[in-house]
């Protein structure tokens, strides 16, 4: 694509490494060469701070997991010899010996212990502070009232057993705990990273440049807003080594300048194409464009404070009369794919078409169905949906409402707000602002981090407020379960039980539109939108 | 002079105060969650939600929050962004891109813009002028966002020559294909007012004078009609450089790079008060400065005027 080669030698020479790889020397191979990935500025890199994706993809490749998953989604141990546990409420973790962090210290039982208790710890206010709440002794870490101190410095449900091994014990057995391991909060931290380790304080200079005990290790400190590099980490103790010397995370402000890096062979990886440059992309990169499946699902909500859309008929008519097909092939040009369910297609446990004829397009049934439970006036003579400005959700929206108006006849707006934390609060004061958007992004693959944090009268993101108290006991029926298969016939009663309410209006399933230079292969991306380094291979133009 | 110079240098305090006050309370009123802004599309418990109230002092009435804003920035703390980085190492590394950014476009306006303004007024009519005339009122109407794009995607991408994006590896050569973009609109505007204020200037009496009195036509041009023609210019000048460093926003946006303008950006959608109002204020100040440069320019080109 370019002329002149000497630029693009910029790229092949990692400054930190001093590799002398432009000029008459031989081709290098794939182990003495840095692939740069596009990511956003991350907002902080300590793990348990870590609750957006820019933050995850460069942790990921510092840390390795206690869990990872197989092809079903089931969680294997990785840096965990053994997680079991007899009745799904006390958790014995053996850690693998002899794994090491960046600087040296080892990984023991007393790094996760550490790091959780830092993590749960209200007085951090980390952003994934709620993913400890399961462990005995969270609340007392955690009072409402910020003027008081927490009642204990440590979870009492995390107890050392020996250097290698610790026992986890949370409030009310659990049976996807294993599989919530494999989730960014659960990392370990090395001494190094504390200033005071009995009172959970993180040293602040910790995450400009922070050491774990994964493939990579960071190289120097973090450059805010441009760059993060990172080289492999030789005393890994990992089963599979990387195949690359390094990693270089460059920092940018929008994606599309992130896309023209890529053409201009300025970029190896970039994870997500933005939808501007989907259309153009197979033209473009012609087979180094690719798409997998990834966990993020978009549905409309019903507010349950809103009489207007109390009737279960009326749902299930708006769910009928919109052509879920049309908006993505007119729209998302297929970068996305219809949902007819309400879990993603991701996970065990998901059954294709669980929602049926409520989710089909039908425009005459929808009609019949929205006149016989009232019409246009039960739902006060028009239907608004409310959306964000800021996430490019107007073009949608816009169609969604046209669909509406002409397949059920009652005039329907969209009802933009400036961010989605407008919209929260509106939602919150009860402000009617008609159904609105949502978007969900799994933590760890199971059905249940879709059916509890979603659809629960107390789900962490339930801000439309439907509650059935049948499917709440369903959901905590499939949690206290022996087994992930007994689980799940639980959690697929529970699924039924949205059908017939249907409190959302499933919509859409993303795809990851990602794609890659020449000088990279092996290039894949897991169902976190995380591009998996240890495979990636890299060689010369 | 010096009397003159305190006297705007007094005023600049004063509208700083102003400027952070009504900042303040525009991002105040903006602002409905800023926590929940910064947790995205994420859950925040409740634990959580009461510490960080705590922490920002969210919960405080407005004019307690600017007094504690204000007293920090007085004793040299800028505080933490809602990210929680000291804003003056934010501050302290996007400052100087911006600048290198804004004075090589700057650069760009004033060489390219008055010689080619010039050299179209002293030829009214010409083929340069005529071509010029069209080009600049294309450039003036076409937005910065899609001459950033155009000239990205044909410079870098297809033909090479710049790189899509910041690299800091190559020092200021970085800076060209956006300078260039941020520049052209000043650019364009910059050589229609120097064209006009040339022209008019050729049919000065004292042109016709000097002209009489046997100087040559470059001595005429060069001392005589320039150094008048440039008052409106320099007027322009000085309000444009605040207008440059302001306008980087979007140019940085597409070239990425890391300066000032996406920090505001940033700020805003996470309705971050105290970050907010620190860079518009330090952009207010810079334009006080700059206009006050250009008042004592004026005396130097013009000494009939004086600031006494």
């Amino acid at each position: 694509m370019r002329s002149g080669s000497w630029f693009a030698c910029w790229l092949l020479i990692p400054a930190a490494l001093g590799l002398a790889a432009c000029g008459g020397s031989p081709a290098p191979a794939s182990g003495e060469l840095v692939v740069s990935i596009g990511i956003g500025e991350p907002k902080s890199l300590i793990p348990s701070r870590a609750n957006e994706s820019n933050a995850a993809d460069v942790l990921e490749a510092l840390f390795t997991k206690l869990v990872d998953y197989d092809a079903q989604q089931r969680p294997v141990e990785l840096a965990a010899e053994s997680i079991t546990s007899d009745d799904n409420r006390v958790w014995t973790i053996r850690l693998r010996p002899d794994w090491t962090f960046h600087n040296g210290e080892p990984v023991t039982a007393d790094s996760y212990i550490n790091a959780w208790n830092a993590g749960a710890w209200g007085p951090n206010a980390h952003e994934a502070n709620y993913f400890f709440e399961k462990i005995e002794g969270y609340a007392d870490l955690n009072p409402v009232d910020a003027s008081k101190p927490p009642a204990a410095r440590k979870l009492s449900g995390l107890r050392k057993v020996d250097e290698l091994t610790f026992e986890v014990t949370l409030n009310a057995p659990y049976v996807n705990f294993k599989s919530m391991l494999g989730y960014t909060a659960f990392y370990p931290l090395p001494l190094a990273a504390f200033e005071d380790v009995d009172n959970n304080v993180i040293s602040p200079r910790y995450q400009e440049a922070p050491i774990g005990q994964g493939p990579f290790r960071m190289q120097g400190s973090w450059q805010h807003d441009q760059l993060i590099e990172m080289v492999r980490y030789e005393d890994y103790a990992g089963p599979v080594k990387p195949k690359v010397a390094g990693l270089a995370f460059k920092i940018y402000q929008q994606q599309t300048t992130q896309y023209q890096d890529l053409l201009a062979g300025q970029l190896d990886i970039q994870s997500q194409i933005p939808l501007e440059n989907v259309g153009s992309a197979a033209a473009d990169l012609g087979e180094r464009f690719k798409q997998s499946p990834s966990s993020t699902i978009q549905f409309l909500a019903f507010p349950t404070f809103d009489p207007s859309f109390s009737k279960p008929e009326i749902r299930r008519a708006i769910s009928m009369a919109i052509d879920r097909d049309e908006i993505i092939n007119a729209l998302f040009l297929r970068s996305q794919l219809p949902l007819r369910s309400f879990v993603s297609p991701i996970v065990p446990g998901y059954r294709e078409d669980i929602c049926g004829d409520a989710c089909q397009f039908n425009p005459a049934a929808a009609k019949a169905l929205f006149e016989s439970a009232g019409g246009a006036a039960a739902v006060g003579g028009r239907i608004e949906i409310a959306y964000n400005v800021d996430g490019g959700h107007k073009p949608w929206v816009d169609a969604t409402c046209n669909q509406i108006r002409t397949n059920l006849g009652v005039p329907c707006v969209g009802n933009p707000q400036p961010k989605f934390s407008e919209l929260l609060t509106k939602v919150r004061a009860k402000e009617p602002v008609g159904l609105f958007r949502l978007g969900w992004i799994f933590d760890y693959p199971a059905i249940e981090n879709y059916l509890g944090p979603v659809y629960t009268t107390t789900g962490s993101s339930n801000y439309y407020g439907y509650s059935n108290p049948e499917f709440d006991r369903l959901v905590a029926a499939g949690d206290a379960a022996a087994t992930p298969e007994e689980a799940l016939v639980y959690y697929q009663q529970a699924e039924d039980i949205l059908v017939q309410d249907m409190p959302v209006v499933p919509l859409r399933y993303s795809q990851n539109n990602f794609g890659h230079s020449t000088r990279v292969k092996n290039v894949e991306l897991d169902l976190f939108s995380r591009v998996k380094y240890l495979q990636l291979e890299a060689s010369a133009p | 002079m010096a009397r003159f110079i305190l006297r705007r240098l007094f005023h600049a305090v004063l509208t700083f105060v102003g400027a952070t006050l009504i900042v303040y309370a525009l991002m105040f009123s903006i602002a409905s969650d800023p926590l929940q802004a910064l947790a995205g599309e994420r859950p925040l418990s409740e634990s959580q939600r009461a510490q960080l109230t705590a922490q920002y002092r969210l919960d405080e009435p407005f004019l307690v929050q600017y007094g504690y804003y204000m007293k920090g920035l007085l004793t040299g703390d800028m505080g933490r962004t809602i990210t929680g980085r000291p804003i003056a190492d934010v501050l302290a590394e996007a400052w100087p891109r911006t600048i290198r950014l804004a004075v090589i476009a700057m650069g760009i306006v004033i060489v390219f813009g008055v010689i080619g303004g010039v050299f179209a007024g002293l030829r009214r009519g010409g083929a340069f002028d005529q071509t010029s005339l069209a080009l600049t009122l294309v450039v003036i109407g076409t937005p910065v966002f899609v001459l950033g794009t155009v000239f990205q995607t044909v410079f870098a991408v297809e033909l090479g020559w710049f790189r899509p994006s910041f690299a800091p590896e190559l020092g200021l050569a970085t800076y060209v294909l956006p300078a260039i973009v941020l520049g052209m609109l000043s650019l364009a505007t910059t050589m229609r007012l120097t064209r006009t204020s040339v022209v008019e200037n050729l049919r000065a009496d004292y042109v016709r004078t000097a002209n009489a009195k046997g100087l040559t036509w470059r001595r005429v041009v060069s001392v005589h009609v320039l150094r008048n023609s440039l008052i409106p210019v320099l007027t322009f000048l000085g309000t444009e450089f605040g207008a440059l460093m302001s306008g980087a926003m979007v140019t940085e946006g597409i070239f990425n790079i890391p300066g000032v303008g996406g920090r505001l950006f940033q700020g805003i959608r996470l309705e971050d008060g105290p970050l907010v109002v620190t860079i518009v204020s330090l952009l207010i100040l810079i334009y006080l400065v700059v206009n006050l440069i250009v008042d004592l320019l004026y005396a130097v080109l013009d000494p009939r005027i004086r600031h006494e």
